[in-house]
């Protein structure tokens, strides 16, 4: 390493003293110039870097054009340096020219949309692009077995996808051992294919293997939200209460709570923003407030700002933060919400402008669109009402004995919610509070005996 | 008269001759292809898979209107293709042959398994990456066999299609719609939450853009282009958004895609009308005038009366001028 850098230091001084200047970009790596650039011209890059790691031809004219960013051999043929810097650079983007960044981005400058149409994954294509991956074709299926991939094949699938650069597998539990039948490496160690696989499937998306996804999915029915020592491990990589400790918490999926309550709940986030920073005015009335609402490490909401789980409190139960569900009463919302702003302007007013207090968008009939957060929720941010009518909890899905009238809504699984007796684009007189029948047949429209 | 009459009785006993003629011909052509057909079939679990291609086409020249040598090659050569890539070219056209023949002479209450052909077309096509023709062949199976025992299998496919068209929100329903008839399904579970991975960053868009940070947000919706370029929300919010930039020629750009990629989706109502303020602003009311007539024809059900209202009113407008 002296010898090196004592190396570097002559060849540099010299290079100072000699009419070229050293390239702005710096040496390669800890290289020599001498190392590359020898009496007989510039040496191949072969020596260092294997010919069987490069995926992309070199020493071809290539077929198609080139833009004039990208340096070609003086016999118009392609170089290593087509596209890799020599002299600077970063390894994050694998030192590309220009500014590197997205490999598929990059490949587009010279290949064009065409690039998406030469997916070589496109089974119906046939053996014409097998030559992207494999070194070999199968003669028959007998002979599938003797087929040999191009490199390594980490390295192949990153050179167009760039998964070991997105950190991926995300949403995938390292924790979870893997099922038995996947392709491994001979000492036993996993690889893209392991659980991807590359000629297509008919069963899942990504082209995960069906081994696979079947055994990510195993026990995802049960509940994991009660006292239960086992439960713990559903959440946790332990059932260890004292190793369960900030900052990390042993969560699974590498601690990322999107990823994990996604895991077992089929939902689409889409009731309230999560993975999102905090906008700076409701950062501040947080901050004012002196709330303890968690957000992830990196500022960002996630469904444990909201929820809480009740392991800290030793009452272990999923609920709403701030909301005393025997009350209606919530204020939750308030800590970084105005109640004031909310509740300035009745929505239930023929006013466009006001659809977005409780839609996501001005809605049109024949196209959907969604509520802002769950329907109680949409309710309780302006009416402070208790448990209704006769204290009774109308909230829930109703009993088998309850036939609830076909001309009343009901929310997600059948349960009731405010809309199901208040309609909130109905009548516009609040005595009536809306009701979407007289007040006491309102309440015949489930309750009622033949 | 009796001559008369004698010579129509020779020309109706020469046609019944001739009629006999062909059904007993047919018939014996069928009974040849059968015969061949099962030999195919005996070469077939003897494992001879040359022996039993052959024998399967010549079944099927023998009685082109016989489906099964059909269905039994389209079977192997998706086996082939499954296999080794190889055949799906034979495969595709001994289905496409399949389905011309069931058409012409839909099966009977005991042959309705030949309809389990298209479930099979549907996931060769899966495989091979078809998607537009694999929803078109489970969608028609949905519809010839809607008590199919395997229904989430087929729900599950329609969801994967959909998923590779980037058309999430059908994909969801798809999906969903597998879970509903068996929910231990798990391959729709594992395949629902990919889609949600991927909804989420959309949902992060939204949620942004309403916080006011609209570069970060768009930063975010080129993240979700990169592997779903044709989402048409995201494309339509990336132009909302480019429109709210003041980028309003990026923004036409993007909606025009929109719209030349699915000019019948109901999201293209909104989006013929987030240009037409768009092109007003630029002086473009002939082109303006265009989309909202494009509306009034792709929309006539669209109930919501003050939507059309408002249709009406700008029509009105743009044409009283000059």
């Amino acid at each position: 390493m002296i010898l090196r850098a004592l190396a570097l230091g002559l060849t540099l001084a010299t290079a100072a003293g000699s009419a070229d200047p050293p390239p702005p970009g710096g040496s390669h790596r800890d290289l020599a110039c001498g190392d590359c650039h020898g009496s007989g011209g510039i040496a191949d890059c072969v020596p260092c870097h294997a010919a069987s790691a490069n995926i992309h031809p070199v020493g071809v004219v290539p077929a198609i054009p080139v833009p004039g960013e990208f340096a070609l051999g003086a016999d118009g043929t392609l170089l290593c340096r087509t596209c890799h810097r020599l002299h600077g650079g970063v390894p994050e983007t694998r030192y590309l020219v220009g500014e590197g960044g997205d490999r598929a981005a990059f490949c587009v400058r010279c290949h064009g949309d065409a690039l998406a149409r030469t997916n070589p994954h496109l089974a119906r294509a046939g053996t014409t692009r097998c030559a992207y991956c494999h070194a070999s074709l199968p003669e028959s299926p007998d002979s599938l077995g003797a087929v040999k991939a191009r490199g390594d094949i980490v390295r192949l699938c990153d050179f167009c996808h760039g998964a070991v650069a997105k950190d991926h597998p995300r949403n995938i539990d390292q924790a979870l051992s893997l099922p038995k039948g996947l392709p491994l490496t001979p000492d036993g160690g996993w690889t893209c294919v392991t659980c991807h696989d590359p000629h297509g499937t008919t069963a899942t998306t990504h082209y995960v293997r069906l081994v696979f996804a079947k055994h990510f999915e195993r026990g995802r029915q049960g509940n994991p939200h009660v006292d239960s020592y086992f439960a713990c491990k559903a959440c946790h990589t332990s059932s260890v209460a004292s190793e369960i400790r900030a900052p990390d918490y042993r969560l699974r999926y590498k601690g990322d709570i999107g990823v994990l309550c996604v895991s077992c709940h089929l939902t689409e986030r889409g009731h309230h923003p999560t993975g999102v920073r905090l906008p700076p005015p409701m950062a501040e009335s947080v901050a004012a407030a002196g709330s303890d609402l968690p957000l992830d490490r990196e500022g960002r909401i996630t469904c444990y700002t909201c929820h809480d789980n009740g392991c800290t409190g030793g009452k272990p139960g999923m609920q709403v933060r701030y909301y005393d569900r025997t009350k209606l009463q919530s204020d939750l919302c308030w800590v970084c919400h105005r109640r004031d702003e909310f509740a300035r302007q009745s929505p239930h007013v023929d006013d466009d402008a006001r659809c977005g207090q409780c839609h996501e968008s001005r809605p049109v009939r024949g196209v959907s669109r969604g509520l802002v957060t769950v329907a109680t929720m949409v309710c309780l941010r302006c009416h402070a009402v208790k448990l209704h009518p006769s204290g009774a909890d109308h909230l829930r899905v109703p009993s088998p004995k309850i036939r609830v009238d076909e001309s009343l809504p009901l929310g997600p699984g059948g349960a009731v919610t405010c809309a199901t007796c208040h309609d909130p684009h109905g009548t516009p007189n609040p005595s009536s509070r809306r009701l979407r029948a007289g007040k006491a047949a309102i309440c015949e429209q489930c309750h009622w005996r033949k | 008269m009796d001559t008369h009459l004698s010579r129509r009785w020779a020309a109706a006993v020469a046609m019944a001759a001739t009629l006999l003629v062909a059904v007993t011909a047919a018939h014996a052509g069928r009974d040849a292809a059968r015969t061949v057909y099962k030999e195919g079939l005996r070469a077939y679990r003897a494992g001879d898979l040359p022996k039993a291609l052959a024998l399967f086409e010549q079944s099927e020249d023998q009685d082109p209107t016989y489906p099964y040598p059909t269905l039994a090659l389209a079977r192997i050569y998706q086996a082939l293709f499954e296999q080794g890539v190889r055949h799906y070219e034979d495969a595709a056209e001994a289905y496409e042959r399949l389905q011309i023949l069931l058409r012409a002479n839909p099966p009977g209450p005991t042959e309705q398994a030949l309809y389990q052909g298209r479930l099979s077309q549907g996931q060769l096509y899966l495989k091979g990456g078809d998607y537009p023709r694999a929803l078109d062949a489970l969608q028609d199976f949905l519809r010839l066999q809607p008590g199919y025992l395997g229904l989430e299998a087929v729900h599950n496919g329609l969801g994967i299609a959909y998923y590779y068209l980037d058309q999430y929100d059908r994909a969801v329903e798809a999906f969903r719609a597998a879970i509903a008839v068996n929910p231990d399904f798990a391959e729709a579970r594992f395949n629902l939450r990919s889609v949600f991975t991927r909804l989420a960053v959309y949902n992060e868009a939204v949620a942004i853009a309403r916080a006011g940070d609209l570069e970060t947000a768009l930063a975010k919706l080129h993240r979700l282009r990169e592997f779903a370029p044709n989402y048409l929300p995201g494309q339509r919010l990336e132009a909302k958004l480019l429109a709210a930039l003041n980028r309003p020629v990026e923004a036409l750009a993007v909606y025009t895609k929109v719209l030349a990629a699915e000019g019948r989706h109901p999201i293209t109502y909104g989006v013929r009308l987030d240009m037409v303020k768009l092109l007003m602003g630029q002086g473009r009311s002939a082109e303006a005038l265009i989309l909202l007539r494009e509306n009034e024809e792709r929309f006539p059900n669209l109930t919501d009366a003050k939507a059309r209202g408002e249709v009406a009113k700008l029509l009105e407008f743009l044409e009283a001028r000059p």
